[in-house]
């Protein structure tokens, strides 16, 4: 489990803050973001080839997003929702809730552990003022409200339903979820497309957490005319470390059982009734072990598992699209 | 859990707070021997070095791809720090594990913040003889050399930080190293220190460090001393665990003995031993899975200056 002292959090977080804030350009609501990247909280975010405008921007204690869209003529023909960690706080943000889910086309996760993480998805979500009363005011983060805003005083049309990919990255220094949103198409074949876009993505939105990505660069393929492949449906939600609990089920098992067992023994010196006693522990032991090893990790395993507020309810493709 | 005295938390934030410089994650290495000073950009990552001028004095890079560089810091013909740093080429994926000296419970400090199959992050403090005993690292072999030809003057005796940060991207280890004297506030602060160097080489890792700032010097933070904490036991989790499995066991067991037998005060009795020694066979268990079982990552030892020893001794 992760420790780390108050102070020398503090003092790294109060450190860097100041001065590499400092040194990133200041965007504002209503700003044109240039170049292949977005630079933000000390973190680099890949971008898909733009025009991109910075519609939102929201700062809380602890995170900072940002909604960008991409308007040429016409309604928007693209979001993209980034939320980086404050470096005023260090921390781990855990796994996207969405990355347990079972209801999405494509989930899969790299890494975990009860300190960091990094795993992306594919689904589908209706967004404007229906969707976000629907969901109430947690299921919509402030600077997508906010670029909602801005695209309905400036005329811009968005769509009511996208498809997006999400992507999270989270380490104890720094953390950034970054959501890439379609006007969505009804189908299966956009959500394949978005997941054979998402992996070099991702890769992408790794190396920007550790600020590898190169400016003179050029921006990320656009999604659906990347001519990339498909791949198969990925479907790894095991945000646990399932195998783990099982041999410690057996290995408590073995030890339980021996000496329950050999306990009996000496208080029956029956071999028969020393089984009899013993067998009803080794029938439902193990499922109680199990069972309080995986509730423990998933409750106690000291990672938050934080849940980030997108464009609205995320959904599978069983859900119509209007 | 490791704390930093606020008076030298804020000394290293006042220190590190500069005005702004803009940051620049594809700083280049300067050239071999010229002094630097800041942070030195190695194979795509920072790594913050103390204040002062720095001179490198041994590099080379492995079949491996690691890269291996040491700077020294020289005054008046004396070399009076070292840093030595080991790095993943750019690309490499870094399969090192933690430094085998955070495991140790000789030393006055050693600490692991996080650990799993795929990243790391631990630091020690220890002493080392430089020069002549134990493993050393071929850059540090060739910065002997380069010490020796220039007639600088060499301790004897080291104290050295250690700290090793590692994620799936790329890995450093970094030994800053000073030398050791009767200077009870060296000894002392030394463990303090670690902890702001830590996080530097942490955010380093990340390429967020604004090129221009240093590290402070060890000895102008008045931090206090530190105990060990070998770390990678998470003994107070596996304690509560043990509580909360123990109640849900000894629950089930009282239950079924009182419907087998229908009477509570002999189902009390057959819960009683079970519940006596149950839990020092799962907190053992527990125990055990965590320091045999925390990660399947090797812990891969980087030689240093020499052998490292664990108690702070003066010069003899």
């Amino acid at each position: 489990m992760r420790s780390l002292g108050v102070f020398g959090t503090v003092t790294a977080a109060l450190a860097f803050a100041a001065a590499a804030a400092r040194a990133e350009p200041v965007l504002r609501p209503g700003d044109a973001v240039n170049g292949p990247y977005l630079s933000i909280e000390g973190v680099q975010v890949p971008l898909p080839a733009g025009p991109w405008t910075m519609a939102g921007l929201s700062e809380r204690d602890e995170l900072t997003s940002a909604a960008l869209l991409r308007v040429e003529e016409g309604p928007a023909s693209g979001a993209v929702l980034v939320q980086v960690s404050s470096r005023r706080v260090v921390g781990t943000w855990g796994l996207a809730s969405a990355c347990y889910r079972d209801d999405l086309p494509y989930v899969q996760t790299r890494a975990a552990s009860d300190h960091d993480g990094s795993c992306a998805w594919v689904a589908r979500v209706r967004t404007g003022p229906d969707a976000s009363s629907a969901g109430g005011p947690d299921s919509v983060d402030p600077a997508w409200e906010a670029a909602r805003r801005m695209a309905a005083e400036r005329g811009w049309g968005l769509p009511a339903a996208w498809t997006l990919t999400g992507i999270r990255v989270s380490q104890p220094q720094a953390s950034v979820q970054v959501r890439y949103a379609l006007p969505q198409v009804p189908g299966p074949g956009q959500p394949a497309a978005l997941w054979a876009w998402t992996a070099p993505t991702w890769d992408a939105v790794e190396r920007g957490l550790h600020n590898l990505l190169d400016p003179a660069a050029g921006p990320l393929p656009s999604p659906l005319t990347a001519g990339l492949p498909l791949v198969g449906k990925h479907a790894d939600t095991d945000g646990f470390s399932l195998s783990r609990a099982i041999w410690k089920t057996i290995t408590f098992r073995v030890i339980g059982t021996t000496i329950d067992f050999t306990t009996n023994m000496v208080a029956t010196g029956s071999i028969a009734t020393s089984l009899a006693l013993s067998s009803l522990p080794l029938l439902i032991g193990p499922w109680i072990y199990f069972g309080h090893e995986i509730a423990w990790q998933y409750w106690g395993g000291g990672t938050s598992h934080r849940d980030l507020p997108g464009l609205g309810i995320e959904t599978g493709l069983s859900a119509r699209a209007s | 859990m490791s704390r930093l005295s606020p008076a030298a938390a804020l000394a290293v934030t006042a220190l590190l707070t500069a005005a702004p410089q803009p940051l620049n994650a594809q700083t280049p290495a300067p050239a071999a021997h010229s002094p630097m000073s800041g942070v030195l950009a190695i194979d795509g990552k920072q790594v913050p070095l103390p204040e002062g001028a720095w001179t490198v004095a041994g590099d080379r890079t492995d079949g491996e791809g690691i890269h291996h560089r040491v700077l020294v810091q020289v005054q008046d013909g004396t070399v009076t720090g070292a840093v030595m740093i080991h790095a993943t080429g750019k690309g490499v994926p870094a399969a090192w594990g933690l430094a085998p000296g955070c495991r140790r419970v000789d030393l006055p400090f050693a600490q692991i913040r996080y650990a799993s199959d795929h990243d790391g992050s631990c630091a020690y403090v220890t002493t080392v003889a430089a020069g002549h005993e134990g493993p050393m690292d071929p850059a540090w072999v060739s910065a002997l050399g380069t010490i020796g030809e220039r007639r600088w003057r060499l301790p004897e005796h080291w104290a050295a930080t250690v700290i090793r940060v590692s994620d799936r991207l790329g890995a450093v280890q970094v030994r800053y190293a000073f030398p050791l004297t009767d200077d009870a506030l060296l000894v002392e602060s030394l463990p303090g220190w670690t902890v702001g160097a830590w996080n530097a080489v942490e955010q380093g890792l990340l390429n967020r460090l604004d090129p221009q700032q240093s590290l402070p010097l060890p000895g102008g933070i008045n931090a206090p001393n530190r105990d060990a904490d070998a770390g990678g036991l998470t003994v107070p989790q596996a304690v509560w665990k043990t509580l909360t499995f123990r109640a849900v066991v000894t629950t089930l067991d009282f239950t079924s003995n009182a419907i087998a037998i229908g009477n509570l005060t002999t189902a009390a009795l057959l819960s009683a031993w079970n519940t006596l020694t149950g839990p020092w066979v799962y907190l053992a268990h527990e125990l055990a899975w965590d320091y045999f079982g925390a990660t399947s990552t090797p812990d891969r030892d980087l030689p240093g200056l020499g052998e490292e020893a664990g108690i702070l001794t003066g010069p003899t």
